[in-house]
Order: C-alpha cells, then sequence, then structure tokens
C-alpha cells in the first residue's frame, strides 16, 4: 500500500487520469449540453406567395424557441443547397398562390423540409412543425367560426375534441443533459477504471518490479493486489461520489431516489469496473492485450448501453451480449432507482450481475499470481 | 551536381524510413492490431449494433376507463401504428404505474371516464400519456403515436360534426384548409443508424491511426531509451524527411480503409450514399494527411507505448459530439466550437455526411475542405519539429 503510494507520486501519469482526465470529462459533458435543448436552431423560408398571411407563417416559425429563420431563399434549389452547405437544418416553403387558394377553398399545400441527417435538430425542428401546422389551420377556423358568434370554449372544443396531455414523467422539461451527461460520463469513468486497473498491474510486469511487490505482500496475492488496487478504488469512489454531487447536487438532475441508491450504486459500479479490469488483465496477462481488450470493451459499451438506442430494438443476439458490459447494469438499474424511484425489485438480477463482475477476478486470481510472479514483459 | 546527389540521398533517407515503418505494421502485434484489425472489424460491428435502425413496436399499457366506441378506436389505432404496441389493458392507473415499476411497459395511455360523454356533449377531453424519460427514442414514439392518432380522430369527429358540408371535398377542406406536408430530405428513414454510421466510420479512421502512431512512436522512444543507439549526428531536415518518410507508410494503409470505409461499409449495408467518388477522394486526401501529421505530432506525450491508449480512447466519444452531428453545431458553447476545430475529424466528419447522406459537392463544403487543409500543413510542420527533437533527445 505505502508503495502504491509511492509509485502514484514518482509517475504523473496517474495522477492526470486518476484525477484530471475525468474532471475534465465531466465538466466537457455538462457544459457541452449545457443549453439542455437546443435552441435557435437556423431554419429558412422559400416564400413564392410573399403575402401578409404566407409572411406571418415565416414569424410564426421564427417565434418558436427551437428555430430561427436565418434566411429567405429564391427558390427550392437554393435552399437545399444551403442546407448541404450545412447552413439551415430545415426550410417552409410556400407555393405560388397559397393565398389565392385558401380564399377560394382550394386547400393549398405548405411544405416543410427538414434534415433528418441530425437527429436531434431534426425531430425538434419536427415538433415545431407539428405545432404550425395545427396553429395555421385553427387560427383560419378560428375566425370563421367566431364570425358564425361561437365562444373561445367552443371554438377550442370544436377545434380539439380530444387533446393528448402529456406527462412526461420525472423529467418535465426533457432535458437533454440530464439523459446524455448521466450515461455518458459515467461511462468514461469506468473506462478509466478499467484501463488503469490494468495499466497499475501491467506497469509492475513491465518494470520487473511484480515479484518484489508478491514478496511484499508475503506471497499472498490477495493481500498483494488489495494492497495495490486499494488506492486507485479509493481514489475512483471519490471521483464518482464528486461526480454524482456535482450532477445531482449541484446541477439537480432529476434523481427521484434520493440519495442513498446513488450511493450503493456508485460504490457497485467502482467495484464492478476495477473487478472487470483485474479479470480482463487476469484473462491475458500482458500489458498490452489486457488494455486493449478493456478499450475494446469500454467504447462498444457506449453503444451497448442502450440509452440513446434502446437495447430492446437491437438484434436478438446483441441484446444477449448487452449483459456483458457493466455500464449497461449502471444504466439499468439508474434509470428504474435513481432516475425513476422505483423500487429495486424491478431491477435486482441488474443488481447480480454487477455483483458478479466485481467477484470474476476471484476466478483467476492463480493466474495473476503466476503472471505477477513469473512472466516476463514482452513488448 | 551536387544538388540532385543530395536530392536522392535525401529521398533514400525517406524511403529507408518508409521501409522500417512498414515493416513495423507487421512486427508490432500492438500497430497490427489497430491500424490493420480495427479499422476493418469494428465499423462492422456498428453497423450491426444500429441494423434495426428505428425504435418499433414500444410496450405501453392502457387504462381504459371510458369503454365506449371512442376509446376502442384509440387503442386499436394506437396499436396498429408501427411506433408501439399495447402490451396489456390495465383496471386502474395505480396498476399500470407498478407494471412501468417492473420494466414491463414504458408508457401509459389514460383514457378517462367522460371521454364519449365529452365529446358528444362538444367540451374538450383529454387522453393523458404518461411516458417512462429514460430512453428518449422510446418517449418519442409513445408521444408520437397517441398525437398522431388523436390527429387523425379529431378531424373524423370535426366532419362528423358538420351536417351542412355534403360532398367529401367540402368535408375535407373544412376540416383543415390548409394542408401541410412534411418532407424529410435527407435520411428519409429517419434511422438511428443512417444518422450515427457515417460519423462513426470517419472517426475510426481517426481514432486508429492515433493509436496506431502512438503506439509505434511510443515503442520506439521505449527501445531507444533501454539501448542508447549511437546514430550519425543528425543533419538538417532530418525532422521531416522522417515526417514525410513515416507518414508515406501510414498514408499507404490508410488510403486502402478509407476508401473501404467511406465507399464499400456503407453500400454493404445500406446507407444513403449520394457522393461522387471524386469528391470523397478530395476530402479524404486531406483528411488523411491532416490526422496523420495530427498523430505525429501528439506522439511526443507518449512517453511508454501502452500510455498512448489511455490518452486517446476516452477521447472518441468527446470527439463525436464535437463534429456537431449528434448535438447542433449551433448549440455548442464557444469554447468547445474552438476546441473542435483543431481537430481533423470535426471538419471531416461535417463534410463526409454533406457529401454522403446530403449529396453535396466539394463546393459545398469548401469550409471544410480549407480549414483540412490548413490543418494538414499546420500540424505537418509540428510534426516535423517533435520528430526532430524527440530523435535529439532519445540518441544524442
Amino acid at each position: 500500500m505505502r508503495r502504491e503510494l509511492a509509485t502514484l507520486g514518482r509517475y504523473p501519469i496517474y495522477l492526470i487520469f486518476m484525477v484530471v482526465m475525468p474532471v475534465v470529462a465531466v465538466l466537457f459533458f455538462t457544459t457541452i449540453l449545457s443549453s439542455a435543448q437546443p435552441t435557435d436552431m437556423p431554419v429558412g423560408v422559400v416564400d413564392m406567395d410573399d403575402s401578409p398571411s404566407t409572411r406571418r407563417m415565416a414569424r410564426l416559425l421564427d417565434a418558436f424557441q427551437t428555430s430561427e429563420v436565418v434566411a429567405k431563399y429564391p427558390s427550392l434549389s437554393d435552399a437545399r443547397r444551403a442546407v448541404q452547405r450545412g447552413e439551415i437544418y430545415a426550410f417552409l416553403y410556400v407555393p405560388e398562390g397559397t393565398t389565392a387558394k385558401l380564399v377560394s377553398g382550394r386547400k393549398p399545400t405548405i411544405s416543410f423540409y427538414y434534415s433528418m441527417t441530425s437527429m436531434t435538430s431534426g425531430s425538434l425542428l419536427f415538433r415545431d412543425l407539428k405545432t404550425i401546422s395545427s396553429l395555421g389551420n385553427a387560427a383560419l377556423m378560428q375566425a370563421t367560426l367566431r364570425a358564425r358568434g361561437a365562444t373561445e370554449d367552443q371554438i377550442m372544443a370544436y377545434l380539439q375534441p380530444i387533446t393528448v396531455d402529456l406527462h412526461p414523467v420525472n423529467n418535465p422539461t426533457l432535458d437533454y443533459n440530464a439523459y446524455l451527461s448521466t450515461t455518458l460520463v459515467p461511462g468514461v469513468l469506468t473506462l478509466f477504471m478499467f484501463l488503469l486497473t490494468v495499466y497499475s498491474l501491467g506497469t509492475e510486469l513491465k518494470f520487473g518490479t511484480a515479484s518484489g511487490l508478491l514478496s511484499e505482500a508475503g506471497d499472498n496475492i490477495c493481500i498483494a493486489l488489495a494492497g495495490k488496487l486499494l488506492p486507485l478504488f479509493i481514489f475512483s469512489l471519490s471521483l464518482f461520489y464528486f461526480y454524482e454531487y456535482y450532477v445531482y447536487g449541484y446541477l439537480g438532475f432529476p434523481h427521484y431516489g434520493g440519495p442513498w441508491p446513488l450511493v450503493w450504486l456508485g460504490l457497485l459500479t467502482v467495484l464492478a469496473s476495477l473487478g472487470f479490469g483485474l479479470f480482463m488483465f487476469g484473462l491475458l496477462p500482458q500489458l498490452r492485450m489486457s488494455m486493449s481488450a478493456c478499450s475494446l470493451w469500454a467504447v462498444l459499451s457506449f453503444s451497448m448501453v442502450g440509452s440513446i438506442f434502446p437495447a430492446s430494438d437491437m438484434d436478438a443476439p446483441l441484446e444477449a451480449l448487452t449483459w456483458l458490459f457493466p455500464l449497461r447494469h449502471y444504466f439499468m438499474i439508474y434509470q428504474a432507482v435513481v432516475f425513476n424511484g422505483y423500487p429495486v425489485s424491478g431491477v435486482w438480477w441488474h443488481v447480480v450481475a454487477l455483483v458478479i463482475f466485481a467477484l470474476l477476478p476471484l476466478l483467476v486470481l492463480p493466474r495473476i499470481r503466476k503472471a505477477l510472479k513469473y512472466y516476463v514483459y514482452v513488448p | 551536381m551536387r544538388i540532385l546527389r543530395s536530392i536522392y540521398a535525401q529521398l533514400g533517407q525517406v524511403c529507408r524510413i518508409w521501409r522500417d515503418e512498414m515493416r513495423t505494421f507487421v512486427r508490432d502485434e500492438g500497430v497490427f492490431l489497430f491500424c490493420l484489425l480495427m479499422p476493418a472489424v469494428y465499423p462492422l460491428l456498428y453497423a450491426w449494433i444500429y441494423n434495426n435502425e428505428v425504435v418499433r413496436e414500444v410496450p405501453v399499457a392502457v387504462v381504459d376507463n371510458s369503454q365506449s366506441a371512442f376509446s376502442r378506436e384509440f387503442i386499436h389505432k394506437v396499436d396498429a401504428t408501427p411506433d408501439v404496441r399495447v402490451a396489456c389493458r390495465a383496471v386502474s392507473l395505480d396498476e399500470a404505474r407498478r407494471m412501468v415499476e417492473r420494466q414491463e411497459v414504458r408508457g401509459i395511455y389514460y383514457i378517462p371516464e367522460e371521454l364519449a360523454e365529452g365529446i358528444f356533449a362538444g367540451c374538450r377531453t383529454f387522453i393523458s400519456v404518461y411516458a417512462d424519460m429514460a430512453v428518449t427514442l422510446q418517449y418519442k414514439s409513445i408521444y408520437m403515436a397517441a398525437s398522431n392518432v388523436v390527429g387523425r380522430m379529431n378531424k373524423d369527429i370535426r366532419i362528423s360534426r358538420m351536417s351542412s358540408l355534403t360532398t367529401a371535398r367540402d368535408e375535407d377542406v373544412a376540416a383543415a384548409p390548409l394542408q401541410f406536408e412534411e418532407v424529410p430530405i435527407f435520411n428519409p428513414s429517419l434511422g438511428y443508424g443512417g444518422f450515427i454510421l457515417p460519423c462513426v466510420l470517419m472517426l475510426v479512421l481517426q481514432q486508429t491511426l492515433l493509436l496506431g502512431i502512438g503506439l509505434s512512436e511510443g515503442t520506439r522512444r521505449e527501445r531507444r531509451r533501454l539501448c542508447a543507439v549511437q546514430r550519425p549526428s543528425l543533419s538538417r531536415g532530418y525532422g521531416i524527411r522522417l515526417a514525410v518518410g513515416k507518414g508515406l507508410a501510414y498514408f499507404m494503409v490508410y488510403s486502402v480503409w478509407a476508401a473501404y470505409l467511406s465507399m464499400v461499409v456503407p453500400r454493404c449495408f445500406g446507407l444513403v450514399m449520394l457522393a461522387d467518388w471524386r469528391d470523397l477522394l478530395a476530402i479524404m486526401f486531406p483528411y488523411l494527411l491532416s490526422c496523420i501529421s495530427f498523430a505525429l505530432m501528439l506522439s511526443w506525450m507518449v512517453r511508454f507505448r501502452e500510455n498512448v491508449l489511455l490518452l486517446v480512447v476516452f477521447t472518441s466519444i468527446p470527439f463525436l459530439f464535437l463534429s456537431g452531428i449528434s448535438w447542433p453545431q449551433s448549440s455548442i458553447p464557444a469554447f468547445w466550437q474552438g476546441v473542435a476545430s483543431l481537430i481533423p475529424s470535426t471538419y471531416a466528419i461535417r463534410a463526409y455526411v454533406r457529401m454522403a447522406s446530403m449529396g453535396a459537392t466539394v463546393a459545398d463544403v469548401m469550409p471544410e475542405f480549407r480549414a483540412l487543409w490548413t490543418q494538414a500543413a499546420v500540424y505537418f510542420v509540428f510534426a516535423s519539429v517533435v520528430m526532430w527533437r524527440t530523435r535529439r533527445q532519445t540518441e544524442s
């Protein structure tokens, strides 16, 4: 243990990757997503009709929080090229004669072109369009109905006999930051934990100090590993708690489960990540191979976690494979217990899985011992 | 004549460096893994993960307190949409809530008792949608399905109330005097894969280059430190020749990968590919150059070969975000925009997505094209300096 602290002091890289980089990662995700929902995304208008009512439509679009009309284009192809150049994400196309058709009841068509190559902006702008199209129609019909002497209530009841009343449970503002930061940041943290576990053991091999470590621990592999990994464990755990405090305490992300689930979930995740790293090292007791394997695993877990694209919609074998990723279990427990405040009983399998990950290294202890004692570093 | 001979000697040196570097590809397992295996396998893996593209049939529970023709119509129509699947009908809201807690369903449609009476009496009525917000795409499906179905039902109800109208055409006009048409122009299948995969493809190129070059440079520095080989004194411009020679080796291998990732993989998985190969070539060429120089430049940070993994691996996700595809560019804070402009993948992803998915030409992505060339030039200068300095440190 004391020996390990001395090693930590000697190589600044430990400090950088245990503290500085994770903090940078936490700040990165929380600041880049700080606007919670993208606002004022640039959109364009192609108004071939150019009458007061179509101009009002463009102003309506501008008034939405998510969109901002930045330019008018003389033709459809000009607007399309602007999308291709990345200047705008969507545009409203009003063909010639719209007003004339409207007045004579010939049902003109207005088109809204939006690019779905950027998922977030595409779906948000689509939502605006939905609102505009119903508002646009409503405004027209409202005028007719009011002329017939209907009251405001009657008008609304007429226009929307059934209204969809949305209750976004537990995240009423639809804050994207709360979605992404809560899975991507733990992902980065587990990645560092994987790699550092392997790295700290592997460098012992590399510099030929591994047998020294064992003899100092009285040839007891458990003591050796415990002493070796205790500082890393303490650092990682405090970092994880710092992240959780920062995100839930300071930034106030939804956590309806209260603070206790956060505490045990953090502990479990850290243990499972260190356990997984150790297991990998036991399987492939070569610094480079085990680090490569860990990084492949960690990078894949960002996709397999299923927070953005749900795991249930992946192919069946892939869905089964998600069980092999600690981050996936973290996410499943997080979304049920922390985010929604449901009882643990719904996701207890995932808790068991994390515990198994933490215990995995027991299987390979003899191998690690052999590796530390006899293996020679191969560059 | 002497000038010619010196040029010849220098070219010879470049070729020797190139040859040595090509050898490490095969000899060094790490470089082999990252530069030859990963670019081949990774995209296929990702394509498989996102192969289903869209979220379908999200399970929901329905609480039908109305038990009327309207509520049954709503349930049938919602169930018929591709977005959601009515997994069960709960007796009460509490029962449905417990099902959400057990993760059996992801949302609840609650139809209150007074729905049918309200509609007949001409009052406003409500259908409540409770969605579990943990997975965004699922929430969107639940909400979209309900609002689409209700929109159509509203129109029918309005029409049925207008006794004065006679023809179907009249009814249609009265219900919606103005028609809106929504046209998703690019990535029309609205798929998640079609959106994320092009970004991943470009990023794989850069990240594997960073890893491979970092590994091989790290190894070289370690070995030098161990054996302390004495080399003849360094002549002027050695750094440039080193950078050119090494760069050439990586460039050769990666031209193949760039072609594979930008043309073959998208075709295999049926992604939208509107770009002409000449346009792609025009972008990939500066992209590879700037990536290689960028990687050579960053190799000064690698003291031991394994450190490069720690340095590079975690950057993948932030780089993806910085490119401004998954999170709109206009919403990225200015500071991070600045950081993004230092990274080759930012411009390559933007340019590639616009060309491949939107059919833009090189003329449309001129800013990105220029940025990539600028990066290539600037990083090459730095890379030469780094090469020269590290050699001097380890060899003198």
